[in-house]
């Protein structure tokens, strides 16, 4: 099969070329960088088949970057038959420098003037023929995103083909031509094909050629000494490209003749369009507000997700809008605490569609084996549902980072950023695998394969799980429900969002730290094009998502299922493979509250006693025969009113108390004959159960270890636990194993818990507030569990990435020992930041003791810095 | 036990060994650069490691 090689400068739109050629969906982003490793696909539209190689973006062939060598290597040795360079059109000057480039090298080039839609919207014209040939190769305007000039441009290069092309240069000054004639010849006699190209690399003391072929440096050595130039002096590099500048001026300037005269026309329409973009960024790029509106931006985003309060407007609506009860729009649009959020609105909806399946499975398995439920049930639906209810925000989430990367401004962020960076330690480059760990950390490591130095690629790669990715996120949702709906908060979103700061802020402290201790060394500098702003194309947009959805999705019906069912099987029997059926608790207390409990009629003397006092606080107490018309719940609640009434009679109050009691002791008899059954095995001698005691003391420092309820408190250990195969693994754990938490109940209010949370048991955020009730655990251990989630190991996808990434070459030692050091920095890392944050939230006094600590640490290392400093 | 029970149970082990299983031979036959420079398979590196320690397979020799 014929090769084609997709090569040009970076962000010059030669993956989404690559996408519309082979119908893929690689990731594309309005930032330089994207790709870091060649893909492959295939175009079908020709004659026959071809193969399509979208290689790294480059500036030069020169080995400065990894992506220029991964690139060159490809074009010299696996030789593909063509190479079609993708030229920015709106900056020709610049990209047509790789151009002169890879005209040095014996294949044929045509050249694809990408984005020229946009050159015409400037009212601009490229003549392609004059272009073509002053380069003496085939040119075409195309426009990737548009799939416009496409067609012709493949045709075009299948044809080319068939013509040899030799290698040609443009370089010609002080006689270096005739330097590169000898040198080309004596390549030729090697038997080392692209001798052209080789000769040129040779002449500009090109590091990879001069390893490679360092007998032919002589020849250059004797040339440099008869060089005099007046600006260069005897540096061939720097004259070779003031060379290729001046022809690329020259013969420009002829394709861009038509250009001025249409520019006249329109000139002060072409002009006001050139500065609405510095306008912009003036505002978004300023010194002063550029990092304040990031941080803006970023809470909209989160606000618009995960608010359940949008734009605080609380109650300003409520007495307008219909409540829905008892409708199926109940709480989807909003509730007491104001209006949701988009985001919340599709999560809403997509719980209700769930919890609805769930039940609808239920019935259907009412008949079913006990084990047979409660795995389908209580394992495969509970754990498969809670990872699925995520999908909308996820969504959403990407959606608007997809918005900013596309627009062209998440590029913006990183140079605004980099002023900060610098300070710590790392360039603004590491930015874009840092925003790419908010998706995944999987992508993320490999783009981190684009930074200068080892030091800065390994410190970057061990603090990108510190952003956290798709699969974190439902934790962070499901606990700061938790603590919302348990401890009376009423800001979930602002929770979700200092959560994520907080990872931010951890992984600048610990950049800080290695940059000053193990990972010491310069900051090279960064240089950055900034792309033009531009609106996101839809299409694009789509594919973004679809690209987070495929893969969230696939995981839940592969890994998160398995793991599920293990869990579920781990929970649902002991050791010696009994079956553990739960207690029926649920049933006992819809009985106490509908009133059909032990046939107790609600006419009795004592009911009938208070109902005078009864009717006046409830009219509808009572039917028209007289008999109680409300259920238990309602009755009790009554009750409660009527104690805090201080008119109210005492008789006929104690009434209705001792007949409120007598139906709660009748209910709590049959809940303790259940539970004493012989039969009956206690959920806390489960497989899990036991392994889960051993692991709790291990995370009493961060909060959710012993402090925790003795019965149910290694359930958050556990979780933590499973969470190191994949994030995912931790709300899916809470889903099944929700259903084993329930409390003993002796008073109503436990019944009235136990009723209302079973009542929603399936979804995410009530396994969550059922957990948090049957635990015990304090807010200060929760946001604990959410920082230790955070920060620990992501997910043995991305261990396997970061040994990929950080033992890169075969006798890599010092690559081993930063792998093992990096798993080890993870745990520690969580470790501590999350006992640092329970013990100060908790108890406040130890946060005295880590200031000192830490001061005593930063000193100690301004001292060390300042003994050793770092050499050149 | 039913034919059904037999069934789902058959099932659902059979799922997550699968699931499990493809990760593990994933794991096993993922070729690492050995100490010699040659490309080995996890499982490969570790059975030189315990049974055959210092011979290469691909250099057909002792390292």
């Amino acid at each position: 099969m014929k090769r084609f090689a997709l090569a040009g400068n970076p962000n010059s739109g030669k993956t989404t070329l690559f996408n519309m050629l082979t119908g893929s969906t690689e990731y594309v982003g309005n930032w330089p960088g994207v790709t870091v490793e060649k893909k492959v696909g295939t175009y079908k539209k020709l004659e026959e088949a071809v193969e399509i190689v979208d290689l790294p973006g480059i500036y030069s062939l020169s080995p400065y970057t990894p992506e220029e060598v991964i690139a060159r290597q490809f074009i010299i040795e696996e030789k593909p038959d063509a190479v079609i360079n993708i030229v920015d059109a709106t900056n020709l000057e610049r990209n047509l420098y790789l151009t002169t480039q890879l005209l040095e090298m014996d294949v044929p080039v045509i050249v694809a003037l990408n984005m020229y839609d946009v050159v015409e919207k400037n009212g601009d014209l490229i003549d392609t023929d004059e272009l073509s040939k002053a380069l003496g190769v085939p040119v075409v305007s195309v426009s990737a995103t548009k799939g416009t000039g496409i067609k012709k441009l493949m045709e075009v290069a299948y044809k080319e083909l068939k013509n040899r092309r030799s290698a040609k240069t443009i370089v010609s000054a002080l006689n270096i031509n005739k330097l590169l004639t000898k040198l080309e010849k004596e390549y030729e006699n090697k038997g080392i094909s692209n001798p052209l190209f080789h000769a040129i690399k040779l002449a500009e003391y090109d590091e990879l050629e001069i390893v490679q072929n360092s007998d032919l440096l002589e020849i250059v050595d004797e040339f440099k000494k008869t060089l005099s130039d007046e600006v260069f002096g005897d540096d061939i590099e720097a004259i070779i490209a003031d060379d290729r500048y001046k022809y690329i001026q020259r013969e420009c300037s002829i394709a861009y003749h038509h250009v001025v005269s249409l520019n006249e026309k329109e000139g002060s329409e072409s002009e006001e369009k050139l500065s609405k973009s510095d306008k912009i960024d003036k505002v978004l790029t300023n010194k002063w507000v550029g990092i304040p509106i990031f941080l803006v931006i970023l809470f909209l985003i989160f606000h618009l997700t995960f608010s359940e309060n949008l734009f605080w407007f609380g109650n300003l609506f409520s007495d307008a809008a219909p409540s829905f009860e008892g409708t199926m729009f109940e709480g989807l649009f909003w509730t007491d605490g104001g209006i949701n959020s988009p985001g919340v609105i599709l999560f809403n909806f997509l719980g209700s569609l769930t919890d609805a399946l769930s039940n609808l499975i239920a019935s259907w398995l009412q008949n079913a084996p006990a084990w047979i439920s409660g795995l389908v049930v209580d394992g495969i639906c509970a754990g498969i549902f809670s990872v699925l209810s995520f999908v909308p925000q996820i969504l959403f989430l990407f959606l608007f980072f997809s918005i900013l990367e596309d627009s062209g401004y998440m590029a913006r962020v990183a140079f605004i950023l980099d002023r900060i960076f610098r300070k710590f330690g790392l360039s603004g480059r590491a930015f874009m695998p840092m925003i790419m760990g908010f998706g995944c950390s999987v992508p993320a490591m490999i783009n981190a394969r684009t930074l200068a130095t080892d030091n800065e690629k390994t410190a970057t790669i061990r603090v990108i799980p510190f952003f956290s990715c798709g699969a974190k996120q439902p934790i962070l949702i499901v606990i700061s429900a938790g603590i919302c709906t348990v401890f009376n908060f009423p800001h979930k979103d602002l929770i979700v969002y200092l959560m994520y700061l907080v990872g931010i802020i951890t992984a600048i402290v610990t950049i800080i730290l290695m940059r000053n201790t193990t990972m010491r060394g310069k900051v090279p500098p960064f240089i950055m094009e900034l792309p033009s702003y531009h609106m996101p194309k839809f299409k694009s947009l789509l594919i973004h998502m679809w690209d987070k959805l495929k893969h969230y999705v696939k995981k839940a019906f592969t890994i998160i299922l398995a793991s599920t069912i293990v869990i579920w099987f781990m929970q649902s029997f002991t050791w010696k493979f009994h079956f553990i059926e739960q207690a029926d608790t649920m049933e006992i207390t819809e009985e106490v509250f509908e009133g059909n409990f032990d046939d107790t009629t609600h006419t009795n003397d004592e009911v009938n006693a208070s109902k005078s006092e009864l009717l006046s606080l409830y009219s509808d107490a009572f039917d028209e025969e007289g008999n109680l018309a409300v259920d238990f719940g309602t009755l009790y609640n009554l009750y409660l009113e009527m104690l805090e009434d201080e008119g109210v009679d005492k008789e006929e109050l104690q009434a209705l108390e001792s007949y409120c009691n007598k139906i709660l002791t009748q209910a709590n008899e049959e809940y303790k004959s259940i539970v004493n059954e012989d039969e009956y095995i206690d959920s806390s001698k489960s497989i899990l159960a036991s392994v889960g005691k051993v692991l709790t003391p291990i995370f009493t420092p961060l909060g959710f270890g012993l402090q925790l309820n003795r019965a149910n408190g290694w359930i958050f250990p556990v979780s933590a636990v499973t969470g190191l195969i994949a994030k995912e693994n931790v709300i899916a754990t809470f889903a099944v194993l929700a259903q084993c938490t329930t409390t003993k109940a002796t008073t109503f209010e436990d019944f009235k818990e136990i009723y209302e949370v079973n009542l929603t048991a399936e979804s995410g955020d009530a396994a969550a507030v059922q957990m948090i009730k049957n635990t015990s655990a304090t807010w200060a251990g929760l946001i604990a569990f959410i920082v230790f989630n955070m920060t620990t190991i992501p997910c043995f996808a991305a261990i396997a990435t970061a040994k990929a990434e950080l033992v890169s070459s075969k006798d890599d030692k010092l690559g081993k020992k930063r792998f093992r050091f990096t798993l080890l920095f993870w745990i520690l890392t969580s470790y501590i930041a999350s006992s640092m944050i329970y013990l100060s939230l908790e108890f406040v006094w130890p946060i005295a003791i880590f200031l000192i600590l830490i001061s005593i640490g930063v000193y100690l290392i301004y001292r060390y810095n300042k003994t050793h400093p770092l050499g050149e | 036990m039913t034919a059904i029970e037999i069934v789902v149970m058959v099932l659902t082990i059979s799922f997550v060994l699968s699931v499990f299983g493809v990760r593990i031979y994933k794991y096993l036959t993922h070729k690492m650069v050995d100490d010699c420079g040659c490309h080995k398979t996890n499982l490969k590196k570790w059975y030189y490691k315990t049974y055959k320690k210092g011979y290469c397979s691909c250099h057909n020799r002792n390292k």
